[in-house]
């Protein structure tokens, strides 16, 4: 004999096949405002918290290699400026989907130069172990402005022309590259 | 009881859609003139000349007659080009010079200038040749200006982050 239950019309307001219901679970709605939330979660930490990149170049060769990925600290700079040493990305005005990863040599009201491949901070000599190339670059001195840092990458075995590095804004770095 | 409430703003959702498709914004008409120049720029390896010609004038179309080209990108140094005729003649150039190429803007910036008849549009390049490993990225500045119902480029200039 059948059970009184089984014999009951499926009540379709709620009736769901196992399928369906392991996917969007016993209330739907709910299920649905928790699948919101942990995306505009992940969007927020990911874009804006902690990036991953894809490294493509050698321009920070050996600290960071080709096609390597990386994570961006977005919010590093919020409460504090950057300091000499920081590896950090930056940005380009047509947007952030596409940065430069540099080191961050040359502070505010500094003067920067390159002579014989050393590099010089207000005249004197910047010990850089996270160099491991020879380099033979001679740049004049630069001062840089209150808002301004001057960013170069590590590989320095290629011609100084071919070597994207320079002076940028302060708006213009965005995050700074997590040790690993 | 429901349905009082959802046929109405289905319609008014559906008028909406409309208006935006019919009447887009000067930034949504930049923004698909960018795309077709994007489809434009990116042609496989082998291409017919007959394609080719097509294509590059279809990207010189959405360039004013006498626009500006300031560039200065590595591998070709700078160059500075004036006349849609001299930019036709340098992208047919650049065809025949490398078999295959695909360019994309992954980042798009537009600035609307106040009187709505100019725009600076800030677009990052990036383009991969076959048989190259590296992709070759490039800012530029594109100054857009509304000439009758068209939006076309009036000056074309490489930007650099760091000076």
């Amino acid at each position: 004999m059948q059970n009184q239950k089984d014999r009951m019309p499926p009540n379709w307001q709620t009736w769901r096949p196992d399928w369906l219901r392991w996917i969007v679970g016993r209330h739907p709605a709910r299920t649905l405002v928790r699948a919101l939330v942990l995306g505009a979660t992940v969007y927020v930490m990911f874009r804006h918290v902690l990036m991953p990149v894809r490294v493509e170049g050698m321009s920070m060769w050996p600290t960071v290699q080709d096609q390597q990925w990386a994570w961006i600290h977005r919010l590093a700079y919020l409460r504090s400026s950057p300091q000499r040493g920081d590896v950090v990305c930056v940005r380009f005005s047509s947007g952030d989907r596409v940065m430069l990863l540099k080191r961050v040599v040359g502070l505010p009201g500094e003067s920067v130069s390159f002579r014989g491949g050393r590099l010089y901070i207000n005249g004197q000599l910047l010990e850089e172990p996270y160099v491991k190339t020879p380099c033979d670059w001679e740049e004049p001195e630069r001062k840089l402005g209150p808002d301004e840092y001057y960013v170069v990458g590590d590989n320095r075995s290629m011609p100084r022309e071919d070597h994207v590095h320079g002076i940028t804004e302060r708006w213009r770095i965005v995050g700074k590259l997590m040790r690993r | 009881m429901r349905l009082r409430f959802i046929i109405p703003t289905m319609m008014l959702s559906g008028v909406a859609i409309a208006a935006w498709q019919l009447w887009p914004s000067p930034e949504r008409v930049i923004r698909r003139e960018l795309a077709h120049i994007e489809e434009g720029l990116t042609y496989p390896p082998n291409e017919s000349p007959l394609n080719a010609w097509a294509e590059v004038n279809q990207v010189c179309a959405r360039l004013a007659a006498d626009v500006e080209v300031e560039v200065q990108a590595p591998g070709i140094g700078w160059r500075r080009l004036e006349g849609r005729e001299e930019v036709r003649t340098a992208l047919l150039h650049w065809r025949q010079r490398y078999n295959g190429a695909e360019v994309r803007f992954p980042d798009t910036r537009v600035v609307l200038a106040p009187d709505h008849i100019s725009a600076a549009v800030y677009v990052m390049v990036q383009a991969r040749l076959p048989g190259e490993r590296d992709t070759i990225f490039q800012e530029f500045k594109l100054t857009f200006r509304k000439e009758g119902r068209h939006w076309r480029i009036g000056r074309v200039e490489t930007l650099e982050p760091l000076r």
